[in-house]
């Protein structure tokens, strides 16, 4: 395996992608006695229309297929697969989102075992009727549970105020009416397309002999015949560059007013900097924090001015070819609240005792993550799923943030394409 | 396969009127501190929750909470934080810092990590613009317990059903009792847990004693006793209390209560092993295979106990007109923890405590909160627990069946004015 140095923290990864093309990351911790595995599939809810290269028909699904095959992975032939690892004194899971269905095996025993059995499970399509309406009765259950939370309902309320097709504004677990028109044909069109090594990562932190793993990895998947049909193709959303509406107001089973403003910002922004994706992500992070976030001239105001009793979350993400930018806060103070915010975003700037302060707080967490199995496994996959790698040059990265390209960052961000949109009480 | 043993250097320093437990080992990356206060409960617990939060929203020593929170950015994310809660009739108030092994940093940075700590602990500003950030904080917490249904249906199920237990001593005031909160009542709460306190400080990491002067130099606590029995004994109710709150929702959500008789006899490790193949959170747990596997009622089932207050709960949501079926259900998994419990799943139950128990030693905060059960609130160590594990029987669990006696069903949803 190829053998990586994390600079700044004396820590080593070892990379190497399997002739079926399943790329492996193992990070074994000397001080820890448990384990932390994930195997991913980049296949989530945005994907439903797809098909291989050189094929002239598209497969086209409803939304939730990603969520439902998630549920049917778990059914085997007579038995539960989570069973197995419960048994067995570990913990297993799964979750799909926008652009990836993840499944998670963790605890303290029987490692070596129950990785085998994970490749297995996830490997082995077991789909029947039964089984099928089993779970859809499940996830009708789930879904409704979803429509009644608050919080849910106002994030994908956010989603549909800054995008206008981009299918990040749909249920993960579709609607109802999805759930009850989702067959065994899309869902075993979807695991023939995206459940192969080639469309797949695996991450392994913790106590773990990487030798053994990766022995156990391979032959395992020697049982399995992985056919190779080629690159899959996902069908482009035409998304606009403008937010989809600037401002709405939607009514909920609330008392206080909860207001969320989201910037859009196409990577095509900053083309021009020639930067990696990473690189902006990291600066966009440090702009926005350094603007809005808890230390905030903006919070201070805030908090001076008695508009809310706690300072704004904020946060930056990629989603597809935007990074989105985020700042949240609870407050019935709200006009007040908005018209302040409008003053700082005219005037978005950084200086070099932020960016210190700043740099110093995401240095003290990215070193104690690697303290942690499963964060640094997250730390790992989320870098995969965005960047297409995990970097061992992060703190280096850090310790030369560059202020002037972050004054050429801040020119190019348009402070006019965000939306607001707010969460009411309901009129009685 | 057994995890890696690890030992760990073990001190008691007794300073009068706290001591502090040092936890050497030089195994992680950072050092976690947890000072541990605790005294009896009362009905204004939520005064105590109301000074912790303006003491951590305002200090005498910076001119704002952000003030304070970039010190803390400049300190590497530095944050120090509390918890409170209720352990049977002992009101726990745990104070956390979680901060970088200082080799990463300097010499100097344990110093001002500690500095900083009491820093906010030691020097409360009870003035008008607290007041507000802790009603304003006060609110947003209660409008987070309101908005999310299984939250609401706890709390109303603890309200209805066991308005004396401790656990219905809520730290989240209504709005009313927000209203009327003053300076005076932070005080009180501040003053009333510095007075009586009894207080253990716990560190773990690659510490040694010099961190206890850098403690003894910023510590200002009395020396007090506190009661080593705290068990609440809940009455019993002669019938079940059956109660129906309609809601406009899409789901019904169900709580049960059950009272734990004799819960200070019980013993710890076949009350977690009851509670897990009970309902866990796993496909395997009676709830779950009886309400999602088998009949694709629900997408969670979960039981949950506090043995010191002796109350033994489950909560589950489901469609608004499978309520009645849920119940059934509830009561026929309950019911087969009497004699139906197999060897198989008392394995299992006992293969993921053996887990959870070789988890401990996996971070300094996990170490510590162990520690702490032990040390404070009796219960058995890791070696205890696995040799205890060795000789329990399907017969020592399937017996704290006779202890549960049902206290309260209540339902929220189901529609406005019983209509779905």
């Amino acid at each position: 395996m190829e053998k990586i140095s994390i600079l700044g923290v004396k820590e080593t990864i070892y990379k190497e992608v399997l002739d079926n093309g399943l790329e492996v990351i193992m990070y074994p911790m000397k001080n820890v006695s448990d384990f932390s595995v994930k195997l991913t599939t980049k296949y989530g809810n945005d994907y439903v229309k797809f098909k291989h290269e050189g094929d002239s028909k598209w497969i086209e699904t409803p939304f939730g297929v990603a969520h439902f095959l998630e549920h049917l992975t778990f059914h085997m032939d007579g038995y539960e697969a989570m069973d197995v690892i419960t048994k067995d004194g570990n913990y297993s899971n799964a979750y799909t989102n926008s652009d990836c269905t993840t499944y998670v095996l963790s605890g303290t025993i029987n490692y070596e075992k129950d990785l085998a059995f994970l490749l297995k499970y996830v490997f082995t399509p077991y789909y029947t009727s039964e089984t099928v309406e089993k779970e859809r009765g499940i996830i009708r259950e789930e879904a409704k549970r979803s429509f009644d939370n608050v919080d849910n309902q106002f994030y994908y309320n956010c989603k549909k105020a800054i995008y206008k097709n981009n299918h990040h504004r749909d249920y993960v677990t579709g609607s109802v009416e999805d759930v009850d028109n989702i067959t065994i044909d899309d869902i075993t069109n979807a695991y023939n397309t995206f459940y192969k090594p080639s469309n797949m990562f695996l991450v392994i932190c913790g106590s773990i002999d990487v030798d053994k793993s990766l022995d156990i990895i391979k032959s395992t998947l020697n049982e399995f015949d992985f056919k190779n049909e080629g690159k899959v193709v996902v069908e482009d959303v035409d998304e606009q560059v403008e937010v989809y509406k600037h401002e709405s107001i939607i009514e909920d089973k609330v008392n206080i007013i909860k207001t969320s403003v989201s910037f859009k910002m196409p990577f095509s922004y900053f083309s021009s900097l020639k930067l990696s994706t990473r690189d902006l992500y990291r600066y966009l992070h440090f702009i926005f924090t350094i603007n809005f976030g808890a230390t905030s001239d903006f919070a201070i105001d805030i908090e001076n001015n008695n508009i809310a009793p706690s300072s704004p979350s904020v946060y930056v993400e990629i989603e597809d070819n935007f990074f989105i930018g985020t700042i949240e806060i609870t407050t019935n103070k709200d006009k007040e609240y908005i018209e302040l915010l409008k003053k700082y975003i005219s005037n978005i700037s950084v200086d070099e005792q932020s960016i210190i302060r700043k740099r110093n707080s995401v240095i003290g967490n990215y070193i104690m993550h690697f303290d942690d199995s499963n964060d640094v496994n997250h730390d790992i996959g989320s870098d995969i799923l965005m960047f297409g790698d995990y970097a061992p040059d992060e703190m280096e990265k850090l310790n030369n943030l560059d202020i002037n390209m972050i004054n050429k960052i801040i020119k190019l961000i348009d402070k006019n394409n965000y939306s607001i949109i707010k969460l009411v009480p309901k009129k009685k | 396969m057994k995890g890696k043993r690890v030992n760990m250097e073990s001190k008691i320093i007794d300073k009068g009127s706290y001591k502090v437990h040092l936890i050497k080992n030089d195994k992680f990356k950072d050092i976690q501190m947890y000072i541990v206060m605790r005294m009896e409960c009362s009905n204004d617990d939520y005064k105590v929750f109301a000074a912790f939060l303006g003491d951590f929203a305002s200090s005498k020593y910076f001119n704002s909470n952000i003030e304070r929170y970039r010190k803390e950015e400049e300190l590497y994310d530095t944050k120090p934080s509390f918890n409170i809660s209720h352990v049977g009739k002992l009101l726990e108030l745990r104070i956390g810092m979680n901060f970088l092994n200082p080799k990463y940093v300097n010499e100097e940075f344990l110093n001002k990590a500690i500095e900083h700590l009491f820093m906010i602990i030691n020097n409360p500003n009870y003035d008008d613009k607290c007041l507000e950030i802790v009603k304003g904080k006060l609110r947003n917490i209660r409008e987070n317990i309101d908005t999310s249904l299984s939250s609401k249906s706890i709390e109303n199920a603890i309200n209805l059903g066991i308005p004396d237990s401790p656990l219905a001593k809520s730290f989240f005031c209504k709005e009313d009792v927000i209203n009327n909160l003053s300076i005076s009542d932070l005080n009180e709460g501040y003053n009333r847990i510095f007075k009586n306190a009894n207080v253990h400080i716990y560190v773990a990491g690659d510490v040694d004693e010099k961190i206890v002067n850098i403690i003894d130099n910023n510590a200002k606590f009395n020396k007090n006793k506190v009661s080593d029995n705290f068990y609440h004994i809940e009455d019993v109710r002669k019938n079940v209390l059956k109660h129906h709150d309609f809601y406009d929702s899409n789901q019904s959500h169900i709580v049960v209560i059950y009272n734990i008789l004799n819960n200070d006899k019980v013993n710890n490790i076949d009350l977690q092993l009851f509670d897990y193949i009970l309902g866990d959170l796993s496909l395997s747990s009676k709830l779950i295979v009886n309400l999602r596997v088998k009949n694709s009622l629900c997408y969670n089932a979960n039981s949950s106990y506090s043995k010191y207050s002796g109350i033994l709960k489950i909560y589950t949501s489901v469609d608004n007109n499978n309520v009645d079926r849920a119940l059934e259900l509830i009561n026929l998994s309950v019911e087969e923890m009497k004699n139906k419990i197999t060897e198989e799943e008392l394995l299992t139950a006992k293969n993921n405590i053996i887990s959870e128990c070789e988890d401990i030693d996996n971070n300094n905060a996990s170490v510590l909160f162990n520690k702490i059960n032990v040390d404070l609130y009796g219960y058995e160590d890791k070696d205890e627990v696995l040799s205890y594990l060795d000789k329990v029987s399907i017969n020592d669990i399937s017996k704290i069946f006779n202890n549960l006696k049902i206290n309260t069903i209540y339902i929220l949803g189901g529609g406005n004015n019983g209509k779905n």
